[in-house]
């Protein structure tokens, strides 16, 4: 949304067209809760925030990137202010800022706990002021339209008439998000399937640091509904089955009681990065120190001593959650929690500009990867990604479009009607196949989740790529049952379960080719960190067989690689 | 009617039928009290006829009905803000039925005796 | 597990025009919500029904329908609340259906756009001059108004949508209403212009079943009323404003 506004803003003759799966407001964006970083108090700094970042990032970030993204939050931020964000507010009428994970300041704004939630419906809302900006709304991209070396547009499935369509533009912008559908456990909705990262993918351009994906300390237990960094921000802390507060075992630092004005204490305990939080939890699992129940086992989120105000007004979301899916109410009961597959910091290989190595192809937000995230992103860095990037996209793609015309449209038509025959042809193929979707895709993530989880080792990850590529056979026969055109859900579920697959093997095979421990990539086989040989980005590739992993250089500017210390 | 919420407006809106009835009967008192003395009489045992009073009574029942949701109604429309917190309901509508209460009480005063 | 349950859902055939209720028996667990009902007969009985869902957490909007004759998020309704059944499930009701589950949301599209959802300004700030002040206090006069997730409900169980097609309806007005309370804008006397048209707020008998279905305590039946009362102001004040100054 916020790259097509910035496109439409370019010129008002330029005709932008958001085509979108769902319509917009159901962008897995409103499940963002937290908050969005951005640097505005006096006590803070740009040198700061670009710290927190790379250190964050385990020195996987590029650094130029980092610098230009945090110089931009605060006036991106400011600008969705000025849309009507409702952003939570001090006594004084200025915006209002909460600590995070990894973050040395409380640098977070926020509107509640539904940050994500507001920043859509602004930015949608927004969007419709835009006479130049035309929605194709539950059109499903199908493939990339190409011609002339560059990318000239999409194929698209309308789903309320079932046809397949071309829509060409002169540039084309990526803002599908991520895929944490390739896992089971996952916060993410059911529409992240990777779609936008497989589209490039296909056309030749790589995916970037696919090894790299986040598990979110907090999810709630048995649905694995995010419950927000922001709890830990505001003083929650995290508890194990003897009631202590773990963390103090895992090289987190020393806690304080909750009742200490100076907690919480940032870059501390429960304020660290989530890959340690999430690894540390699995560490206490096998110390036989978490709590078991029948969904699994779990630790305790405590925020009882908040109190209901602060709670009703700051954390309301997490009340109604932990209250409506977990049946217990954190004003006075503990919330089951583990970690959960949150965000993927890997995506199409994208620089600074938000351009990809497909001329007239450009990519935003969790389906890019510019890199600002590295091996571990902050929390409440995603949302300021969309922005600062997607203004970006916006721009530079609007001045391209400006520049190119429409060319070699026979091509271009020939590749619809190819798409048409391809999709007619699976539909009939299906109907005398025998697989069933979902449990290819039960078993695409359980094998996921095995092989590439929070720690990860040659065998087991070696297993989940064998074990892909028998899914992609076996998807080859997959059943369909449904041979009406008019919102066919079940061709769309066969068409992302595809690009899921592409996206799965992206995952493992950097996974199992990065010999090393960086961030949110653990391999016990491999504990340390190796600067000499992995302080490289990866860069998978498409070809008919398994992924083929090279690597790119990383930029280092002003801050050379170290240790990543937390603790007081 | 299967949702309560329908059925309770639908009688909200019947309750203006037997108002307006209600208002013919008082305008005819009217027009009687202006004619002969006989016609007034008869007019006065219409009104003292059971089906009457019947009508006198459900028309009082469903005015206080209307009374009494219309004035709970009133903090939905009203939003009163007193340090940044949403005044109660009951606060609003509270002083609502105090005054009807009042109005009916000193109605009944001057009438009764 | 082993427990089980019967769904009636509502099948229609846009092609045939066709509908028909089809009866799916399935084992469900405890924790299961009634979208996990429906998920486990696409996946794993009949792949060919169709319903809209993505976040699973009652924050898209997108699975709203009817079940047992109440408008419901079926994301956040557990089966367990509804045993022994048989649960029906049907599309929203006041939506042209388009297929199954699904239903045609072109109008409310068309109403959102036409109350201009967005911060009316005389003057942009510019962003150099950073945020537009706001206490906590002028927040919280709009706050809940901003918090609707379009989930439809309230269209569906509003009695005037059903009769009235141009009905600026329950969100959309609601939104409006938002807007108008905003502190940083200053459009409220366009979108009055839309909102007290013979399509707005005036159609609002003041059911407030809307309110009633909401799944997030937005209270449009509220919003409404008080946009009523800021409509009658705002024409007392301009028949003030016009009498004062031809004097």
């Amino acid at each position: 949304m916020r790259a097509a506004i910035a496109a439409a803003e370019v010129d008002p003759d330029l005709d932008v067209a958001v085509v979108s799966k769902v319509y917009p407001m159901r962008s897995h964006t409103v499940a963002a809760e937290g908050g969005m970083a951005g640097v505005v108090k006096d006590n803070d700094s740009f040198e700061n925030h670009i710290y927190d970042t790379i250190s964050g990032s385990d020195w996987l970030a590029d650094q130029d990137a980092v610098e230009e993204f945090v110089k931009e939050a605060p006036g991106e931020l400011i600008q969705l202010e000025h849309w009507g964000c409702p952003w939570s507010r001090e006594p004084d009428g200025r915006i209002s800022v909460r600590p995070f994970g990894g973050m040395q300041i409380e640098r977070t704004w926020y509107a509640a706990d539904k940050t994500g939630f507001h920043v859509l419906h602004s930015l949608f809302q927004t969007s419709l002021k835009y006479n130049n900006i035309t929605r194709y709304d539950e059109w499903f991209a199908a493939e990339l339209l190409v011609g002339d070396g560059r990318c000239q547009g999409v194929v698209a499935i309308e789903q309320r008439t079932g046809e397949v369509h071309g829509i060409v533009g002169g540039a084309t912008i990526m803002c599908t998000g991520g895929g944490g559908q390739v896992f089971k456990f996952t916060t993410n909705a059911s529409i992240k399937t990777g779609d936008g990262m497989a589209l490039a993918y296909r056309a030749g351009v790589a995916l970037k640091d696919m090894e790299f994906v986040q598990y979110h300390p907090t999810g709630l237990l048995g649905s694995g509904i995010l419950i927000t960094e922001a709890t830990r921000g505001e003083g929650g802390v995290l508890l194990n089955k003897d009631g202590q507060r773990y963390l103090q075992d895992h090289d987190l630092g020393e806690p304080l009681d909750v009742t200490d004005p100076e907690h919480p204490q940032t870059r501390t305990m429960e304020l660290g990065p989530r890959d340690r939080l999430s690894q540390a939890f699995i560490r206490e699992e096998e110390a036989g120190n978490v709590l078991v129940g029948p969904q699994g086992s779990y630790v305790h989120l405590d925020i009882r001593h908040l109190g209901e105000e602060v709670i009703d007004t700051r954390l309301p979301f997490v009340r109604e959650l932990a209250r409506n899916y977990a049946g217990v109410d954190p004003v006075h009961e503990m919330i089951p929690v583990r970690p959960v597959v949150h965000y993927m910091m890997g995506g199409i290989d994208t620089g600074i500009d938000a351009a990809t190595s497909l001329p007239g192809l450009y990519a935003a937000g969790e389906c890019a990867c510019v890199s600002i995230n590295g091996a571990n992103r902050l929390g409440s860095n995603s949302l300021t990604e969309l922005l600062v990037f997607g203004l970006r996209a916006g721009h530079n793609a609007a001045g391209f479009a400006l520049k190119h015309e429409i060319s070699d449209k026979g091509a271009l038509e020939a590749q619809v009607v190819t798409v048409k025959k391809r999709i007619a042809s699976f539909m009939d193929k299906g109907h005398g196949g025998d697989e069933r979707i979902a449990v290819l895709k039960n078993e695409m993530a359980e094998t996921m989740e095995e092989g590439v989880g929070i720690f990860r080792q040659e065998g087991s990850m070696r297993r989940t790529c064998d074990r892909l590529g028998e899914l992609r056979a076996r998807f080859e026969n997959v059943k369909l049952d449904d041979t009406v055109l008019r919102h066919n859900t079940e061709l769309r579920a066969a068409l992302e379960l595809d690009f899921l697959l592409d996206v799965a093997q992206s995952v493992a095979f950097s996974a199992i080719a990065r010999q090393e421990s960086r961030g949110s990539h653990q391999r016990t086989d491999f504990p340390a960190r190796n600067d000499e040989r992995y302080l490289k980005h990866s860069l998978a590739y498409r070809t008919d067989g398994e992924p083929q992993i090279e690597y790119g250089d990383v930029t280092i500017t002003r801050w050379p690689p170290a240790d990543r210390v937390y603790g007081n | 009617m299967r949702r309560p919420r329908y059925c309770m407006v639908f009688v909200r809106e019947v309750t203006a039928i037997f108002v307006v009835a209600y208002v013919i009967v008082l305008l005819s008192l009217v027009v009687s009290v202006g004619g002969d003395p006989e016609s007034y009489e008869a007019f006065r045992d219409f009104l003292a006829s059971p089906g009457m009073l019947v009508f006198g009574v459900i028309t009082l029942l469903f005015t206080l009905f209307h009374s009494v949701t219309f004035i709970s109604l009133i903090p939905r429309g009203m939003a009163v803000w007193r340090n940044g917190k949403r005044v109660p309901a009951s606060t609003i509508a509270g002083p609502g039925f105090v005054v009807f209460a009042a109005v009916v009480a000193v109605v009944l005063l001057v009438l009764l005796p | 597990m082993g427990s089980k349950v019967t769904f009636e859902v509502f099948r229609f055939d846009s092609e045939t025009e066709e509908s028909s209720y089809q009866d799916f028996e399935m084992e469900y667990e405890d924790e299961w919500v009634i979208l996990d009902g429906l998920n486990y007969i696409k996946g794993f009985i009949d792949g060919s029904l169709s319903h809209r869902w993505s976040c699973r957490m009652g924050v898209c909007g997108s699975c709203g329908m009817i079940v047992n004759g109440y408008p419901t998020l079926t994301c956040s309704t557990f089966i367990r609340d509804y045993l022994p059944g048989p649960i029906r499930v049907e599309p929203l009701t006041n939506f042209k259906v388009e297929r199954d589950l699904i239903v045609n949301l072109d109008d409310f599209l068309r109403k959102l756009q036409q109350i201009s959802p967005w911060i009316v300004r005389d003057e942009e700030r510019a962003i150099e001059h950073g945020e537009y002040l706001q206490t906590p206090a002028e927040l919280a006069t709009f706050k809940q108004f901003t918090l609707c997730i379009n989930c439809m409900l309230c269209y569906s169980a509003c009695p005037v949508v059903s009769h009235e097609l141009n009905f600026i309806g329950p969100a959309v007005l609601t939104l409006g209403h938002r807007y108008n309370l905003d502190s940083r804008d200053q459009g409220a006397d366009m979108r009055l212009d839309e909102m007290l048209s013979s399509d707005g707020i005036w159609s609002c008998t003041f059911v407030g079943e809307c309110s009633q279905v909401c799944p997030k305590h937005v209270d449009p039946a509220g919003a409404i009323q008080q946009s009523k009362v800021s409509g009658v102001m705002a024409y007392f004040k301009s028949f003030v404003m016009s009498s004062g100054s031809r004097e």
